[in-house]
């Protein structure tokens, strides 16, 4: 909020300068984010924080700030309403509220023979440093004693504002109700807007004046011809003006003061200034009295505070002196007071008060109550507040106590007429009342209303449920009373808070919590994830963050079906539309967007996927890719990244996994990609497997299908990998074990095999394992080859064999006796050794 | 021969040796297994005991003279050595070394490992949650029902009806509460959402680390103590921090965090303790329990720690930017 620093000065004396004053207000109260200079002015532009939009936002609410920081008095004029004996408001105005709920206060007055023009230099100059647009006299005095006390004003002209029957009546009506279905309003702006049911209005008996609390209409507008006004001041209920501001798209300096909630005592007090400034410069003579409908009238706020309180949470003490002169300069009276003492004084007080189900604390007492909201009240005039629910109640406040030493003040609770079943309460608990010792109980009865009867006795609490101790301590306490335009101070919690900020976040030492010397619990997710990224980094791979978000192209191009992923609501763009059904999909881009700059490309992503079932799920995938601009052998890729993951399987300590190379992997689970879904796969049919180990799926590798790349503009090979990291984490094995090295020499034979292009590695080596025997301790392809020299559909696998025993030397023909097993057995598969 | 003979012979031997080998038959002329002093070593014994001494202490300082001047000159003959191999051998110090393929670790990951290896350093456990949240333990159960004009602070992705994409990790307290009993400390790093326009400083997703500590006094000021344990640790010894006055729904009091750095106050996070109405709905009371709380943004951090101007470069995915790290 622009606040100028010339009208401060109206309500005190700032004797500091206003750097200094600035560092005061960032420190104890709010940021000041730019100070200008307007003239003779300076202006700040003050952050005040969402919590203190019920006082601040106006001069008169940062004086009173300024005022708590620099122990200095505030100077407000009092406001003087010259009223004209002769002509009375009620003759010429009336007030209906249809709609109590939502419109608290509605006070108005009526100016009559006023002269509309150009506002006085000093009002323009104010309007203008504070970025206000001066319009006329009348409404420039509005929004002044809106920017001054924070009350939002609104002025009509009398004289336009009809009544039901056509003929011309000089006492005029004002309505405010809903609007109706199909209802529109030009407002002040010329904009039309259509409303409804939901929308507060002020209207006469004929026709809508404005939206209530948020902007006036143009049919009662004041003109350079308007004589004669109505003067606005009212109190409306927050949410439903948020509400409608934000379906009209509407916000405005009145609805944001509404929407924030301020005292509807201010209504009283801004209408009188308001009728005042008008006086002043517009003239006219103001009608005698107002029309003041008060609908729901707060009671005092209390809130009781033990200075061990405040250190216990400050961590620092704070002494009672200082806490009750932080308290007078921010304008709360305190005092000492027993709890015990002003609980009992106000439930004897409250004696044959009528009982009424639902009633409110805040506005039904001290007339009419039901047993909670009697305890409620009873201890809030101690200020201590309790939940609002006899079943709260019993939860939630205080402790337990014993049936057999109930002491005075502890809270008695039964089960009652209309229990509430909570899972902390199946036997149900639905009445309270508060003990007075000697036997007897205080209560709000459904049927006598407040009474006090012997506990023991009374039929309201045969079905004993169980007693609660809210006076834990005997002590004195310090009862403070809130100002009613202090909207946001309801706990003690935020009373501390007062007392840090003023007495200044900077005494408050820092210090170390004493805790206990415990280790704590190692996350093992992400442990592996670490051990994971350091596999992946040290394999020369790039760590990536991309965003959650894929486009709806993106997902088709993966062959996903766009209505099975989740998708917001509200996106920013198309292209973050979607949430992620798998890493690969934006590491495919990222291969596309740097291989503008770089020849090569490997990179991996440890992040979150969702799917949409039933609800919307998450889990953490870990995914990679390597791609290079040029390429030359096939399989290059896939064969380097399936040794990637061998290495990072084996620092995972995961030694059985294996790969099937089976249609399955267009069957997937919920989190991978599918290409069963798209007419095209994801994954390029015979370059691709199924990551298993023992025999859970954990994840895919393979080349990315062409067709896929294709519109990314890539157009060498991609292979990738998507894991679960999840399952991975589960299965890895921190442990290793030692296995001692064999003291007797290995014997190596290295052995070519020229066998059919579609026999599979993993099948030539089970030929050779089968027969090997313990002593073959190793078997390792170290050359595969496929090209001109070879006949037709052949390839040649070269593999070294690892000879070894625990126990001996191994002799040349023990090892030729194997060799020559191991050539038999590849003979008669029908291949041939070379 | 006598002693002093000996010795003019053997220094003129060793003076004339023009390579190695010329020197190491010298010294096997004098000081081998049938070297001549060997020889007049090995014969004292059958010597007056007069001469015995005499000729010994003679015998053997040339023994030692002569093997200082041996390894002298053979140290020589070595620098010689290898004063050619330098000439030929020589190694281009400033051509570029061979590369090692390894990768590089995001700028994100490596500021995350920091902060919690601090916190772990500390006592604090890691705990992560779900990134699609309920509304109500994004907003509800952190004191934030659904009038509240506070919501407005969170520019939210909605998923649905109740679902959202988390705005802050802060929903972790109340599901770590909801399960575990104090006193306990934790930290929750995680990504979060915020539905805005993007810039230098802006994003639609970035990273948080959320900060709980509850405990029958655990105060303001251990906030300030470990707040300032952990920003000294990352941030250097130089920084300071201060509080401010600050509303987040879930804490009360409320502060913001600003650090000294650079000789400017920046606004670095947000903390408080916690209010009573989130420990309820943690499950705790409030009359028992009592902490901290904190959410600090990690894309900030390591923007100041690696002097990043630009948010968006995190996600970008650009291998120009992440290969620095």
């Amino acid at each position: 909020m622009k606040v100028s620093f010339n009208w401060l000065k109206d309500y005190i004396d700032i004797k500091i300068p206003l750097p200094k004053l600035v560092d005061l207000l960032t420190t104890r109260s709010f940021e000041v984010a730019t100070v200008e200079k307007v003239g003779s002015d300076y202006v700040m532009d003050i952050e005040v924080l969402p919590n203190r939009a019920h006082d601040c936002l106006s001069h008169i609410g940062v004086a009173r700030e300024i005022s708590a920081l620099l122990e200095t008095k505030l100077k407000i004029k009092e406001t003087k309403v010259k009223e004209d004996k002769k002509s009375s408001v009620k003759n010429y105005l009336a007030i209906k509220i249809e709609e109590p709920e939502l419109c608290r206060r509605y006070v108005g007055r009526v100016i009559l023979g006023v002269k509309v023009g150009p506002s006085p230099k000093w009002l323009k100059d104010r309007l203008e440093a504070i970025g206000q647009k001066s319009i006329n006299n009348i409404v420039d005095a509005a929004n002044y004693a809106m920017f001054e006390y924070g009350q939002p004003l609104h002025v009509f002209d009398l004289d336009k504002i009809e009544s039901e029957n056509s003929k011309p009546r000089i006492s005029k009506k004002i309505i405010v109700r809903k609007a109706k279905k199909g209802e529109k309003i030009i407002t002040l702006d010329t904009e039309t807007y259509d409303l409804n049911e939901n929308v507060l209005v002020i209207a006469d008996e004929r026709e809508l004046l404005a939206i209530a609390g948020i902007k006036g209409g143009r049919k009662a507008e004041i003109d350079k011809n308007t004589k004669n006004i109505i003067l606005e001041s009212a109190n409306f209920e927050p949410a439903n003006i948020r509400r409608t501001s934000r379906a009209l798209g509407l916000r405005t300096e009145s609805s944001l003061r509404f929407e924030h909630e301020i005292s509807s005592r201010l209504a009283e007090v801004a209408i009188e200034r308001l009728a005042e400034l008008i006086a002043a410069v517009a003239g006219g003579k103001i009608a005698k009295g107002k029309i003041d409908e008060y609908i729901k009238k707060p009671i005092p706020y209390f809130i009781a505070i033990r200075p061990c309180e405040v250190e216990k949470i400050l961590g620092t003490e704070i002494q009672e002196k200082e806490i009750v002169e932080i308290f007078k300069r921010l304008g709360f009276e305190a005092k000492k007071i027993s709890p015990l003492e002003i609980i009992f004084k106000t439930a004897k007080g409250l004696l044959g008060k009528l009982y009424k189900y639902g009633a409110s604390v805040s506005f039904d007492a001290p007339n009419l109550f039901d047993c909670s909201s009697f305890v409620s009240f009873c201890f809030s005039r101690a200020g201590i507040q309790l939940h609002r629910l006899s079943v709260e109640q019993f939860i939630y406040d205080g402790v337990a106590a014993d049936k057999t030493e109930l002491l005075p003040g502890d809270l008695v609770f039964s089960k009652g007429k209309k229990p509430y079943f909570y899972k902390e309460t199946p036997k149900g608990v639905g009445h309270v009342g508060i003990y007075l010792g000697n036997g007897k109980v205080v209560h709000a009865s459904s049927s006598r209303g407040v009474v006090i009867e012997p506990l023991a006795k009374s039929l309201a609490f045969k079905e004993w449920r169980g007693a609660k101790r809210i006076l834990t301590e005997r002590n004195d306490l310090l009862l403070t009373k809130i100002p009613p335009e202090r909207l946001d101070l309801r706990i003690k919690e935020d009373l501390i808070e007062e007392i840090a900020r003023i007495h200044g976040y900077e005494n408050i030492p820092s210090k170390l919590p004493l805790a206990s010397l415990a280790v704590p619990k190692r996350n093992d997710l992400l442990f592996w994830e670490r051990m994971a990224k350091d596999a992946l980094s040290g394999a020369g791979f790039d760590e990536i963050y991309n965003y959650s978000f894929v486009g709806e192209k993106d997902i088709e191009n993966a062959g996903f079906n766009p209505a099975k992923i989740a998708s917001l609501l509200n996106p920013v763009s198309d292209e973050k539309k979607f949430l992620r059904p798998a890493l690969l999909i934006n590491l495919i881009k990222n291969v596309g967007n740097n291989f503008r700059f770089f020849d090569e490309a490997r990179m991996f992503e440890i992040g979150k996927i969702f799917r949409k079932n039933a609800e919307i799920g998450e889990k953490r995938m870990l995914a990679g890719v390597i791609a290079h601009k040029t390429t030359n052998r096939k399989g290059r890729e896939f064969y380097e990244l399936k040794g990637v993951i061998d290495a990072l399987f084996d620092g995972l300590g995961i030694a059985e996994h294996w790969y099937a190379e089976s249609p399955e992997y267009v069957r997937g689970n919920d989190f991978e990609p599918r290409s069963g879904e798209a007419p095209r796969g994801f994954w390029k049919e015979g370059g691709s497997a199924e990551i298993k180990v023992g025999d859970k799926h954990v994840g895919y590798l393979g080349e990315i299908t062409p067709f896929v790349l294709e519109k990314y503009d890539i157009k060498t090979p991609v292979a990738g990998f998507e894991i679960d990291f999840e399952a991975l984490a589960s299965l890895a094995e921190e442990e290793q074990v030692y296995y001692p090295i064999s003291k007797y020499p290995a014997i190596v034979r290295d052995l070519a095999i020229l066998l059919p292009l579609e026999i599979r590695v993993e099948e030539a080596l089970n030929v050779i394992e089968n027969v090997g025997g313990p002593l073959l301790q190793d078997a390792d392809l170290f050359d595969m080859y496929e090209g001109e020299n070879l006949p037709g559909g052949m390839k040649s696998l070269a593999f070294r064999l690892i000879f070894q025993s625990k126990e001996r030397t191994l002799s040349d023909k023990e090892v030729g006796d194997i060799t020559a097993k191991i050539i038999n057995a590849i003979r008669q598969e029908g291949w041939e050794v070379r | 021969m006598n002693i002093a003979e000996l010795k003019k012979i053997a220094f003129s031997e060793i003076e004339k040796a023009k390579n190695p080998e010329d020197l190491e038959k010298a010294r096997k002329t004098y000081l081998g297994r049938k070297g001549e002093l060997t020889a007049v070593l090995r014969s004292l014994a059958e010597r007056p005991a007069e001469e015995k001494i005499r000729v010994g202490k003679e015998a053997n300082r040339l023994k030692s003279e002569l093997e200082t001047l041996f390894a002298t000159k053979k140290i020589a003959f070595e620098k010689e050595l290898l004063a050619v191999a330098a000439k030929k051998e020589r190694i281009d110090i400033t051509a570029p070394g061979k590369k090692v393929s390894q990768g590089s670790s995001h700028p994100l990951s490596r500021l995350r490992k920091e902060a919690e290896d601090i916190f772990g350093s500390l006592g604090f456990e890691i705990i992560e949650g779900p990134e699609v949240e309920t509304e109500y333990y994004n907003f509800d159960a952190l004191n934030i029902p659904a009038e509240h004009p506070a919501r407005e602070m969170w520019d939210t992705f909605w998923l649905g009806k109740k679902f959202l994409m988390r705005t802050h990790t802060s929903p972790v307290q109340i599901r770590y509460m909801e399960k575990h009993n104090p006193p306990f400390r934790i930290i929750a790093p995680g990504r979060v959402f915020r539905h805005e326009a993007t810039d230098a400083s802006h994003e639609i997703q970035f990273n948080q680390l959320e900060g709980l500590m509850v405990g029958k006094d655990v105060s303001l000021a251990d906030l300030k103590g470990i707040l300032e344990q952990f920003l000294r640790r990352l941030m250097g010894n130089k920084i300071e921090i201060r509080f401010k006055p600050s509303y987040f729904p879930f804490v009360e009091p409320g502060v913001e965090v600003d650090m000294l750095w650079n000789g400017r106050w920046l606004e670095m996070l947000g903390a408080g303790m916690v209010h009573p109405n989130v420990l309820r709905a943690g499950g705790l009371n409030p009359n028992e329990w009592q902490g901290f709380a904190f959410g600090v943004g990690i894309d900030r951090l390591a923007m100041l720690k690696y002097k990043i101007d630009d948010i968006r470069l995190f996600y970008s995915g650009d291998l120009r930017f992440l290969r620095q790290f």
